[in-house]
């Protein structure tokens, strides 16, 4: 998992969930842990989409469970 | 026939669905809102039904609410028929996790159709523009039909029972929800089961939608994006938020959420007279015309 796209997942869910960003670590359940629901999700993943030049797709984005799991899609599909 | 004033209100009705498409198509949660319906929550120690979704699936009440109706219907196989189909987010569970063979869905608003046909466009889910009361398929395609939340708009309903009970399969179900008149919920059972079908299940869900309305309704109201202040009051209706007419149905005593679950027994010949009483027949039309009212989108 590429740290760069971690760091830069963390900040944004620190945003649109208005938290601290030390709150938010790899492991954190999107739901459970942070709180978040689909339109946090698609907050953060709408971003991503347009800072790293990528394209999540529905099926993706829905099954997603954790940071970790974001951060590995993102990274895929960057290609890193 | 249908009263002389039904293609008046069904020509708003669509119009006032390809609206809200449009105010959706503005917002960034576009190609990821799926439904318009007020969703259901479970409360007390109930737990959720059907399959475990993601937290970033969006609107998992409406899953919910779909779940709860199809309960344990098999439907592996099925060719399934969605009247009042929407944007498509009930046909999209089915294909995804109900092993259908097929998927067909009809709704009254073209850019509704035009949506799903985007989003679905897989040969095994077809999308027509249709009138619910006169839908454009043949007889005994469906293992099932499923109705969520949108009769309530339907002018002459009786056409439409008549339309479900031609469209399924001696042996197949009809999987209908909607939030109604309580006076209303008796009759529509009768006529269906003149039409063939046996009720095997039947339940008032209004206290899980207006959980589900209490939780989601402002939160859902983001996912409209932004919409200019005419349409404010419109747009709480579509979300059901509180203090609206909408919300208030759910609480008012007079009108109920309800699950009928049908399975069709028999072939039946339809009846060439009318099997609502006019009475019911006004009343369900009154009913049509209060959604076309609190729906119209006034600034466009």
């Amino acid at each position: 998992m590429a740290d760069d796209t971690f760091a830069w997942v963390r900040q944004r869910f620190a945003e649109v969930l208005e938290m601290d960003p030390s709150e938010i670590n790899r492991d954190s359940r999107l739901a459970d842990d942070l709180d978040a629901d689909s339109i946090d999700l698609i907050e953060v993943v709408n971003s991503a989409e347009s800072a790293l030049g990528v394209t999540v797709s529905e099926e993706q984005l829905y099954d997603l469970e954790t940071v970790a799991q974001l951060v590995e899609l993102l990274d895929q599909l960057r290609g890193a | 026939m249908a009263a002389s004033g039904d293609a008046a209100l069904k020509a708003s009705q669509a119009a006032n669905f390809d609206n809200l498409n449009e105010v959706v198509a503005d917002s960034k949660f576009d190609r990821h809102l799926r439904f318009f319906n007020f969703g259901y929550r479970p409360l007390g120690d109930d737990e959720p039904v059907g399959p475990r979704l993601g937290p970033g699936f969006p609107n998992q009440d409406s899953a919910q609410l779909l779940f709860q109706v199809i309960g344990p219907t098999d439907l592996t196989g099925a060719r399934v028929v969605e009247v009042g189909c929407g944007r498509g987010g009930n046909l999209w569970l089915l294909r995804r996790h109900y092993g259908t063979a097929a998927v067909v869905g009809a709704d009254i608003a073209y850019k509704s159709v035009a949506f799903c046909r985007r989003s679905m466009p897989e040969g095994d889910a077809q999308f027509v523009v249709a009138d619910a009361e006169r839908v454009p398929l043949g007889s005994g395609i469906a293992d099932a039909v499923v109705s969520v939340e949108t009769s309530c708009t339907y002018p002459d309903i009786e056409w439409f029972f008549r339309d479900v009970a031609r469209m399924v399969k001696v042996g197949g179900h009809f999987l209908y929800t909607d939030l109604l008149l309580t006076a209303l919920v008796d009759p529509f059972v009768a006529v269906l089961e003149q039409l063939g079908f046996e009720l095997e299940h039947r339940r008032d869900i209004t206290a899980n939608v207006c959980a589900s309305r209490d939780a989601r309704a402002a939160r859902q109201k983001l996912a409209f994006g932004e919409t200019p202040d005419a349409d404010e009051v419109t747009m709480a209706e579509f979300v059901g938020r509180e203090g609206s007419r909408l919300y208030d149905s759910l609480t008012d005593g007079e009108h109920q959420y309800t699950i009928l679950r049908f399975r069709k027994a028999a072939s039946v010949e339809p009846p060439a007279e009318r099997l609502l009483a006019e009475p019911i027949a006004a009343l369900v039309r009154e009913q049509a015309q209060l959604a076309v009212e609190l729906l119209t989108i006034p600034s466009r």
